[in-house]
């Protein structure tokens, strides 16, 4: 039987489980999923980074954890217990943060304890974990936390750059207060790159850009 | 036996299972993070109090070694009410209400709620103002005295709070040295921008006197509304209330303390 034939963790078809999300099923801009904070932790690259990476311990973790217990979970309250499952990762990073990450966790505040409620979580426990086994699922999870994280980190890119003239929170553009670099030429940070509006245009032109390079995702 | 995994029995007892192992890991990891998390907390206030003081560039002032600093700079913590009565004194005795003697403690006792450093301003924000409780720290380097003291209001979305370092050699001109502001939840990018120099420094040299000699506090103006003099600081752009929330605060915390410093500490 093929079923038995063990499957090597990296075969062609798992590695499609983490390119497919960074590009043809991209959680965000293909299937539009955590939108949320992709508004609203992008003001800054450092918040969006510590973000991703939260989110992809959540993601990989949740995964597997729902994977081995995919057996066992009574149909009828599986969306409660994987509700439980990612709400008790993210408390174990929320506190871990503030133990150890003090300043990140500052900076994240509120948005930590929001990945309860990112969609790309429970988006994919309930459409591959469930059926798949630990290993693939963890992939499953790596890709798609990549595919959410390399939008967040450009949106962010942008976002800072553009509003407050800084990368990482250095400032590339020159001392806004002292006036040089660029502001001695008269240049100013634009406010609305701030603001979580400004994400939607910034994702906007990414789908728009990946769509041009990638005709199969337009849909007829 | 095959489990029936649609039936009632099941469903109950894998439930109650799960809730009580995940209940009992977090519980385990709360308690266990719980010393490091604390630490982290009075580590981060003893270097706020330290960066009020403008003794130090405050990028500086290292949140792991602000404990030693705070030993070595802190020489005495007082507490008072809304009156300008001490309540809490780290040197001196003070009579509570039924007429006792009350030492004050060198070390902080961390069951001492009067206790300056146990102040938690934050928590009172709500508390009505007459209520509330007005911690001073007194710090000295190089035979330079400044008086920390803290405050806390309501910003946009969440309260906010800060550390103010005051010299008040004369008491008739009591001038703030530096000033450090913290916030919970204000919009970052935004209002966010009370923790960052740009709107802190501005407070330094400001006066709590107006030109008549009275009480005036500081003021957080509209940016470029009119000229800033020793009793207004330029606000933020996208950030009114957030700025309106740090006048709130300034207006009711700096009176009680001007109150109290004009009159000489002994």
């Amino acid at each position: 039987m093929s079923d038995s034939v063990k499957e090597p963790l990296f075969s062609a078809k798992n590695k499609k489980l983490i390119s497919d999300p960074l590009n043809d099923t991209n959680p965000v801009t293909i299937q539009v999923l955590g939108i949320c904070s992709a508004l609203a932790v992008t003001v800054q690259m450092k918040g969006a980074f510590v973000m991703s990476v939260a989110v992809m311990f959540v993601l990989i973790l949740g995964n597997v954890i729902v994977s081995m217990m995919r057996n066992i979970i009574p149909p009828r309250i599986r969306i409660i217990v994987q509700l439980v499952v990612v709400a008790a990762l993210v408390i174990i990073v929320d506190q871990v943060l503030k133990a150890y990450v003090y300043d990140a966790s500052k900076t994240l505040s509120v948005f930590v304890g929001l990945i309860i409620t990112n969609c790309i979580i429970m988006g994919r426990l309930e459409a591959f974990a469930l059926g798949n086994k630990p290993g693939p699922s963890a992939l499953d999870g790596f890709g798609n936390a990549i595919g959410y994280g390399w939008v967040l980190m450009v949106v962010a890119f942008f976002k800072e750059l553009l509003g407050s003239g800084s990368l990482f929170g250095f400032p590339v553009l020159g001392d806004a207060a002292a006036g040089t670099g660029l502001y001695s030429i008269g240049y100013e940070n634009n406010g609305m790159f701030l603001l979580p509006p400004s994400s939607l245009v910034l994702v906007a032109i990414i789908i728009w850009i990946q769509k041009i390079r990638n005709p199969k995702l337009i849909e007829a | 036996m095959a489990l029936n995994k649609e039936s009632n029995v099941y469903t109950i007892i894998f439930a109650t299972i799960m809730v009580v192992v995940v209940g009992g890991i977090l519980a385990y990891l709360s308690l266990a993070l719980k010393p490091a998390q604390v630490e982290n907390m009075q580590n981060e206030k003893k270097q706020n109090i330290i960066q009020a003081t403008g003794f130090m560039d405050k990028d500086k002032v290292i949140r792991d070694e602000a404990g030693d600093l705070f030993k070595e700079m802190v020489t005495r913590r007082i507490t008072i009410n809304f009156y300008g009565e001490p309540v809490f004194d780290s040197k001196g005795e003070l009579k509570d209400s039924k007429g006792n003697t009350v030492p004050g403690t060198e070390e902080i006792d961390p069951k001492n709620e009067k206790d300056a450093f146990n102040v938690e301003p934050r928590a009172q924000f709500r508390t009505p103002d007459k209520e509330k409780l007005f911690p001073i720290f007194v710090c000295e380097k190089d035979g330079k005295k400044v008086y920390v003291v803290s405050c806390s209001g309501k910003g946009l979305w969440d309260d906010v709070w800060g550390y103010i370092g005051l010299d008040s050699n004369d008491p008739k001109n009591i001038t703030i040295v530096a000033a450090k502001f913290d916030h919970k939840g204000e919009t970052a990018g935004l209002g966010s921008v009370i923790n960052e120099p740009k709107f802190q420094d501005q407070f330094e040299n400001k006066k709590l006197a107006g030109p008549s000699g009275n009480f005036q506090g500081v003021d957080v103006i509209k940016p470029g509304s009119r000229p800033l003099d020793d009793n207004t600081v330029d606000g933020l752009s996208g950030a009114t209330f957030t700025g309106n929330g740090v006048r709130d605060m300034l207006k009711v915390y700096l009176e009680v303390y001007y109150n109290y410093f004009k009159k000489p500490i002994n």
